[in-house]
């Protein structure tokens, strides 16, 4: 008994051989691997692959490909806030064998922004990234955004101007993705109320019941679809200890699709009084809480799960000592962990270092790179601001 | 050509003429050459395995219409190393260096085909690799994509697109 359909192309001996042809669900598979430029040419082909590499669904498998590479790219700004207007750069960190390399890429001019009035890299998310632009306007401060793919060249017009007193630092906002609404929304945490603002509907909005004391001590991170912060509990005086028991901070997780937070604890092992300022950063795809250890270390710890308070683990404690730091400064935190050879990108903000330690062999390499005021990491992308 | 190579991914039947007692399962290539090899390679292969748990294990020649004599050791090959844990970039440089660009999209059909995710994902990439740098006309001929833009639409586009038509690699026509 036979139900075989008859075979389609297989070559027959002394014929021509038949070129082979990809279904086109195969060819989405094909081009899902590309990198963006290539993709974007390829747009050329026929119409129906120029709606294939715009399509939604391909951005997305695109996306989850280009996320999964080893390598972590960071983007920034060069010089400091009031200088003039800058470029953006980036710098790839690739988990080469035992050793990460270093790949400072090529300054493209399409990546000087002295047109945009850009000051700053706010954010990246699924490679958008976030700028911040400001200009004084009758001694006034004029703040927008412009959300920038620099892999397709796309840039949005000025978005969500605003004119207020508020310095409008970096630090202050938070760039992040709205997974429910499909959209990209920027969080300004200020010190009595939290606002957003969405790239949907183009408003700035003040959260409902916005935190008690939402004061942030650091800069706040994005993780998948809430933004994290730190802060200090309304009795704490610099005066004072800090002591397990009067609990002194606190992280508020503000969900972006809700825009309602809600308080996670830092991890309860925390037995000795952090003398600096913890730190909060996304390592592995996990919420992250580091903090100094008596002068001596930096303990990292790692949330399994997400909003879970019993996930936490001790990842890591590293000694000041391996880290050849001198002076050594809690505001040391991690900025990605390469898994392939166990190394830690670590930066502190006040020496504006960057640390490449890998744990292996406890081998440290520095990098002094003062450009790294702000970074983000930027993961190359087909997603459109609109 | 597409619909019909998708519509014959599902329709994968079994010969029942052939009941076998051994442990080894039979993959008769579509130009009817048998290859024996082990169930754990089997396993490897998603479509193949699925038949065999489906009959509880007493079919175990499987006819593959889609794959021919030539195609089937290479699979073979992959799914050995992938079992030994031994899929190296030295071995997967080697794997398709053999292989020209035809034999490479007769293979990804053949992954596909059977389900072995791992060579699909390699192979994606490998053809990805072979065409990034391509020129437009190149890409259209290794798929058979017929250009069904008017030359202003094309010529417009290819503006606005002007910057990616740098670093493209000039088209090499004895690729195969």
């Amino acid at each position: 008994m036979s139900l075989l359909p008859p075979s389609h192309s297989l070559p027959t001996p002394n014929a021509p051989p038949l070129p082979v042809f990809l279904p086109s669900e195969l060819i989405a598979e094909v081009l899902s691997w590309f990198t963006v430029k290539p993709l974007m040419r390829l747009m050329c082909v026929s119409k129906s692959w120029k709606s294939l590499i715009s399509d939604p669904t391909f951005v997305k498998l695109h996306l989850h490909r280009s996320s999964q590479n080893a390598d972590f790219t960071f983007a920034y700004t060069d010089g400091l806030y009031n200088s003039g207007c800058r470029s953006v750069s980036f710098t790839l960190i690739r988990p080469f064998e035992n050793s990460p390399i270093i790949i400072n890429l090529p300054k493209d001019p399409y990546h000087q922004l002295n047109d945009k009035d850009i000051r700053y890299v706010v954010g990246s998310c699924n490679g958008l990234l976030c700028l911040l632009g400001s200009s004084r306007v009758n001694a006034k401060t004029e703040k927008w955004f412009r959300f920038w793919n620099p892999a397709t060249r796309t840039m949005s017009p000025r978005l969500g101007s605003s004119c207020d007193n508020d310095p409008g630092i970096p630090f202050d906002y938070t760039f992040g993705c709205d997974k429910s609404n499909n959209t990209y929304k920027v969080v300004a945490i200020m010190r009595k109320t939290v606002r957003i603002f969405s790239l949907q509907d183009n408003v700035w909005r003040n959260i409902q019941d916005p935190p008690e004391h939402s004061y942030c001590l650091m800069k706040a991170v994005y993780l998948r679809g809430s933004v994290n912060w730190l802060i200090i509990q309304n009795h704490y005086r610099p005066t004072q200890k800090y002591t397990t028991t009067n609990k002194p901070f606190a992280i508020i997780s503000l969900d972006l699709g809700t825009e309602t937070h809600t308080q996670l604890s830092p991890p309860q092992g925390v037995q000795k009084i952090p003398i600096d300022v913890p730190n909060l950063s996304i390592v592995n795809d996990c919420l992250c809480f580091s903090h100094d250890f008596e002068k001596t270390h930096l303990i990292i710890w790692l949330m399994k799960e997400f909003g879970m308070e019993d996930s936490w683990i001790q990842f890591l404690k590293i000694s000041y000592h391996d880290l050849q730091l001198e002076h050594p400064r809690a505001d040391l935190f991690p900025l990605c962990h390469l898994e392939k050879n166990d190394t830690l990108v670590l930066t502190n903000q006040s020496k504006r270092g960057i640390f490449i330690y890998n744990r292996r062999d406890n081998r440290l390499m520095k990098i002094s790179n003062p450009l790294w005021y702000t970074c983000a990491n930027y993961v190359e992308s087909l997603v459109s601001y609109c | 050509m597409a619909e019909e190579v998708s519509s014959q991914m599902n329709s994968l039947s079994i010969s029942e003429t052939n009941p076998s007692s051994s442990a080894t399962i039979s993959l008769v290539s579509g130009d009817d050459i048998v290859f024996k090899v082990e169930p754990t390679i089997a396993k490897e292969m998603e479509t193949v395995q699925s038949f065999i748990d489906e009959t509880d294990g007493k079919i175990t020649t499987i006819p593959l219409p889609n794959i021919s004599s030539h195609d089937l050791p290479y699979v073979i090959e992959y799914c050995e190393k992938s079992i030994a844990g031994k899929i190296t970039k030295e071995f997967e440089a080697e794997f398709v260096k053999k292989l020209n660009n035809e034999e490479v999209k007769e293979l990804f059909l053949a992954a596909n085909y059977l389900n072995i995710k791992k060579l699909l994902d390699f192979l994606s990439q490998v053809i990805a690799d072979r065409i990034a740098n391509k020129s437009v006309e190149y890409v259209r001929r290794y798929f058979g994509i017929e250009n069904d833009f008017t030359p202003e639409e094309e010529a417009k586009l290819r503006e606005e697109l002007a910057w990616t038509f740098t670093g493209v690699d000039p088209d090499d026509e004895d690729e195969n």
